[in-house]
């Protein structure tokens, strides 16, 4: 592709759904190295739709601590959708994991998560009946969000005991 | 169109002139929806033309044609109007062959005609959106470049995404 950077970071990439942007990065290395910038990180968190971001708990570990594995649930098409977890919080430490974990704590109250061998099952009958015409929320397993670029290290551990 | 009355609505037309020489005499309603030449009629007034040396007769001709289409759809304010526009931008970027697509839209933008770059760029969205990875690369041309092997391994990285 051809088209200058700036119009295929803003205008084109930054409206994918994060698993499309995933697949983009892997087509060639311009495109790699384009969303590997943590510039790009940037940019797309301060657009990105809010998603639902679910983390498991790591059972593998004599102590249940909160899993690297996050599940992140996406809209098919992220143009016609819009989740309100009613607040959002940024301004402290990894501003971009914030901005999900808020969403995971919200979420109890509105969508009934189980667990099971690392699988997800989410029963949406919480869900205010106005929002059900929306797109179905995809579901995804997801290791390390941030294309790449941020370490679980990063990821606050408060998140994992909230979802039980 | 007649213009009896002193009012404001007489039509100026304004002459553009692209890379290869060719021109087009426009509205001024119509050519000003592209925010460059709004710019250049406010700042140097009534030019008699305007050169635009980035692009081509064929592309600039097709970015007018989107202009008169949302101008003249725009005139008579029915509600109606944004299913009408709406219909017409999904038939203009239908057929938009790869090439002529990134030429319009380097002409859109160049032009700022953010509209019609947010058109075009879309459609461009929509020929990534939910493909695999070979798909992607086969919609645009592209030959992966990686070293064999350096691309399985970064792919192990994000393996969710190619279940």
């Amino acid at each position: 592709m051809d088209l200058p950077n700036d119009i295929f970071v803003n205008n084109i990439l930054l409206k994918l759904p994060v698993r499309s942007i995933i697949s983009c990065k892997y087509v060639c290395k311009t495109w790699y190295n384009l969303i590997s910038d943590p510039e790009f990180s940037k940019l797309h968190m301060l657009q990105a739709k809010t998603c639902i971001l679910i983390r498991d708990i790591d059972r593998t570990l004599y102590i249940h601590s909160p899993s690297e594995k996050i599940y992140l649930m996406e809209p098919k098409d992220c143009a016609h959708y819009s989740f309100d977890p009613g607040y959002r919080s940024r301004d402290s430490g990894n501003e971009t994991y914030n901005h999900y974990q808020e969403i995971v704590v919200k979420l109890n109250t509105k969508i009934k998560v189980k667990l099971f061998d690392n699988k997800v099952k989410l029963n949406n009958r919480g869900v205010n009946p106005a929002t059900q015409a929306q797109p179905k929320p995809k579901l995804l397993g997801l290791g390390g969000f941030g294309f790449g670029l941020l370490g679980s290290k990063k990821v606050s551990s408060r998140a994992g005991p909230g979802l039980n | 169109m007649s213009s009896s009355s002193t009012t404001t609505t007489t039509t100026r037309l304004l002459m553009l002139k692209a890379s290869d020489g060719v021109t087009f005499e426009v509205e001024e309603a119509v050519a000003t929806k592209l925010g460059a030449i709004n710019n250049m009629v406010e700042e140097e007034g009534s030019e008699d033309l305007i050169c635009l040396p980035n692009v081509n007769g064929k592309f600039l001709g097709m970015v007018l044609e989107w202009c008169k289409k949302h101008a003249n759809n725009n005139t008579n304010s029915d509600k109606g109007n944004d299913e009408v526009n709406k219909w017409w931008d999904k038939e203009f970027v239908m057929d938009l062959d790869q090439n002529t697509l990134y030429h319009l839209l380097m002409a859109a933008d160049y032009l700022s005609g953010t509209e019609l770059v947010d058109l075009l760029t879309e459609k461009v969205a929509s020929m990534i959106r939910g493909k695999k990875v070979e798909e992607i690369r086969e919609t645009f041309k592209i030959k992966s470049d990686f070293l064999p092997g350096q691309e399985e391994e970064i792919r192990k990285k994000n393996s969710w995404a190619f279940e």
